[in-house]
């Protein structure tokens, strides 16, 4: 899993919630349009989804890899309850 | 251990707020716990009522509702809103306000800021505060329950990076992932989306019918099927909920409803509630359909919602540069690119809508939504750890930011007056146009002296271009011109005769108006909508009350000459 900025027309991103040969997780609140009428949104999917997001016509670029965010979650701390 | 609560900390962190300070000497119990149903594997927060009664509180008063952790893998809000709990009370037992403390992190210092006792007083005494900082606690624990550093990446990635509520996955499918529901696809509106939506307006609906997706709506017909649902939709019925914030994460935006469509404020035949618009809306696949929202609820919407922002940036980012720019929030409408159905924030505003159809009207609702924290995709000054913030260098200053917006929040209910029950108004229609639209701003042009002063050029361009934007800016600049018009002479010529006080007014009173209209300005310039409305509420707030008294003069005036013909 890795964090990652899909671009591309108005048009095309707005029809990525429903592609469905991409599994992404969509940070909807993140959309915006870039100067040149483009637009941007940042999704969590798996480095392995480059390709097919390229190849649907999306720009990706990586925010965040794969392994950076592996080892952020293996480094999350919890608080633990008092005892009773 | 110091990191994230799970959900018996949660549970024993609110316990112990509201059994050390949930009773005070003078007042008794301003602070209760209360319970509500478990989710599918047995996890529950319950939630916390504040309010305490003197004889300075109002009756009736708002019912004011703040969550949080509705998605699961959102680690910072439910931290934040038990800190949040915990401040509020510990002030109001012993009569302080709530200071926070400075906050350095990589090098960048986030200046201390206070929240007065007033305000603390005001909160507790007359508003009814119901915070409920963890709605998924199944789901939350899922996130974060400890597994061994070998586990297989994408047992890591399954529970870490999980959103929905735990329901079991249907037994036909093997995968994980197709357990749980998207809490925040479930209530009741618009939920079928695909009966709702066009073919093209559904495709960008940020919904999803398939199991395995993290937007997962909990299936056909299923709408409010979760017990986290059925928890918040009988809370906003129970307590009334007149405003209501769900505190999310990430991107520094605020946003206000509606999330199902773009907004207008001109045809109410375009309502979710108009079954004839089924297979119509068109989502951002195009223009024809978009959700009516009166024009006076956005406009005070958007300005909550500025005001939110503004918050942040003064009190949790301050002087540094630097800081304020990582402090920097954004005031949107929900639907942007995407449209959602089926959101809490959204099921809380329609309830003013099909209460007052069922003929059950309810106090006007304000839903407002923040998400928490920077977006990493827009470089270094945004580097908040996403979902997963560092516990120890990013949640701070994100706790900070989100008590400045919920202080700001509830100072802004707090001041505005109760309403009773009514039904969301009609349009209002346009006021014929008057005048030209080039003429100059008399009373700026007086106290400035120069019809070309920089703050003159710029109070023309906000009258004749930025508030133009939308249907409600167009009413608003037509009602301000032509009552300026009316009041304006008077005033300009009285400065005229009065140029100390010219002066100083200009320099005490319209100089910062100007300075905070460009602030507003300069905020929105990315959406001229957006620009539109929010200029429309800051002139509403800081001119309109001059230009009604002016008219209310004018009517009075009306009505001597009347009775002199009689």
């Amino acid at each position: 899993m890795a964090i990652l900025a899909v671009s591309g027309g108005r048009e095309l991103l707005a029809r990525l919630p429903s592609q469905e040969t991409v599994m992404v997780s969509i940070v909807g609140s993140t959309t915006d349009e870039n100067d040149d009428g483009t637009w941007t949104v940042t999704v969590h999917a798996g480095e392995d989804q480059i390709p097919a997001l390229e190849g649907l016509g999306y720009a990706v670029a990586v925010v965040t890899t794969d392994a950076q965010l592996l080892a952020r979650w293996r480094e999350i701390a919890v608080e633990r309850p008092p005892e009773a | 251990m110091t990191g994230y609560l799970l959900t018996a900390g949660v549970n024993a962190r609110l316990d112990t707020a509201v059994a050390v300070n949930g009773t005070v000497p003078v007042h008794g119990t301003v602070a209760t716990r209360h319970t509500w149903t478990a989710g599918h594997e047995g996890k529950s927060a319950g939630y916390v009522k504040i309010g305490a009664t003197t004889p300075a509180s109002p009756s009736p008063r708002w019912s004011v509702l703040i969550t949080g952790g509705v998605h699961a893998r959102e680690l910072a809000p439910p931290d934040a809103l038990v800190a949040f709990v915990e401040r509020l009370l510990s002030a109001y037992a012993r009569g302080t306000g709530v200071s926070y403390p400075a906050f350095t992190t990589n090098g960048v210092t986030y200046p201390a800021f206070d929240v007065h006792a007033d305000i603390v007083r005001a909160v507790v005494e007359r508003l009814n505060l119901v915070v409920a900082p963890l709605v998924n606690a199944d789901g939350r624990d899922y996130v974060l329950a400890p597994l061994p550093f070998s586990a297989p990446v994408a047992e890591q990635e399954l529970h870490k990076n999980w959103r929905k509520n735990r329901r079991p996955k249907p037994p036909v499918f093997t995968d994980e992932r197709a357990g749980g529901v998207d809490i925040n696809r479930n209530f009741d509106i618009l939920f079928d989306f695909e009966k709702h939506y066009s073919a093209a307006g559904a495709a960008t609906v940020r919904t999803s019918t398939n199991h395995l997706h993290d937007t997962f709506y909990g299936g056909k017909s299923s709408a409010g099927s979760e017990p986290e649902t059925k928890n918040l939709v009988k809370l906003f019925h129970d307590e009334g909920i007149g405003y209501y914030l769900d505190v999310h994460s990430y991107s520094r935006k605020i946003m206000w409803s509606w999330g199902i469509e773009t907004n207008q404020s001109d045809d109410v035949a375009q309502s979710f509630m108009n079954a004839a618009k089924d297979g119509q809306r068109d989502g951002t696949a195009g223009n024809a359909y978009r959700e009516y929202i009166p024009s006076g609820q956005e406009a005070a919407a958007s300005m909550m919602a500025f005001l939110m922002c503004n918050a942040i940036a003064t009190e949790a980012g301050g002087a540094d540069p630097t800081a304020l720019r990582r402090s920097t929030y954004e005031a949107i409408p929900s639907s942007r690119l995407y449209p959602t159905t089926g959101t809490t924030t959204d099921f809380c505003f329609s309830r003013w809508f099909t209460e007052a159809a069922a003929g059950r009207p309810i106090r006007p609702v304000t839903s407002i939504v923040i998400e928490a924290g920077g977006d990493p995709r827009n470089g270094p000054d945004h580097q908040d750890g996403a979902f997963w913030p560092d516990y120890t260098t990013q949640y701070p200053k994100i706790e900070r930011e989100i008590h400045a917006a919920i202080w700001s929040f509830l100072t802004q209910i707090v001041v505005t007056p109760v309403t009773g029950p009514s039904a969301p108004p009609p349009p209002s229609p346009a006021p014929a146009p008057s005048g030209t639209p080039s003429r100059l701003c008399l009373v700026a042009t007086t106290l400035y002296r120069d019809p070309e002063h920089p703050s003159v050029v710029f109070l023309r361009d906000v009258r004749d271009r930025q508030l133009l934007s939308t249907g409600p800016g167009r009413r608003f600049a037509t009602w301000l011109t032509t009552g300026y018009d009316r009041v304006s002479p008077g005033i300009a010529a009285w400065f005229t005769h009065h140029p100390t006080t010219a002066r100083l007014t200009r320099r005490l009173v319209f100089g910062p108006f100007v300075a905070t209209l460009r602030t507003v300005s300069a905020a929105t310039a990315r959406s001229p909508r957006a620009r539109s409305l929010v200029l429309s509420a800051a002139l509403g707030t800081l001119a309109g009350p001059i230009i009604a008294a002016g008219q209310r003069q004018g009517r009075r005036r009306k009505l001597r000459s009347l009775r002199k013909l009689r």
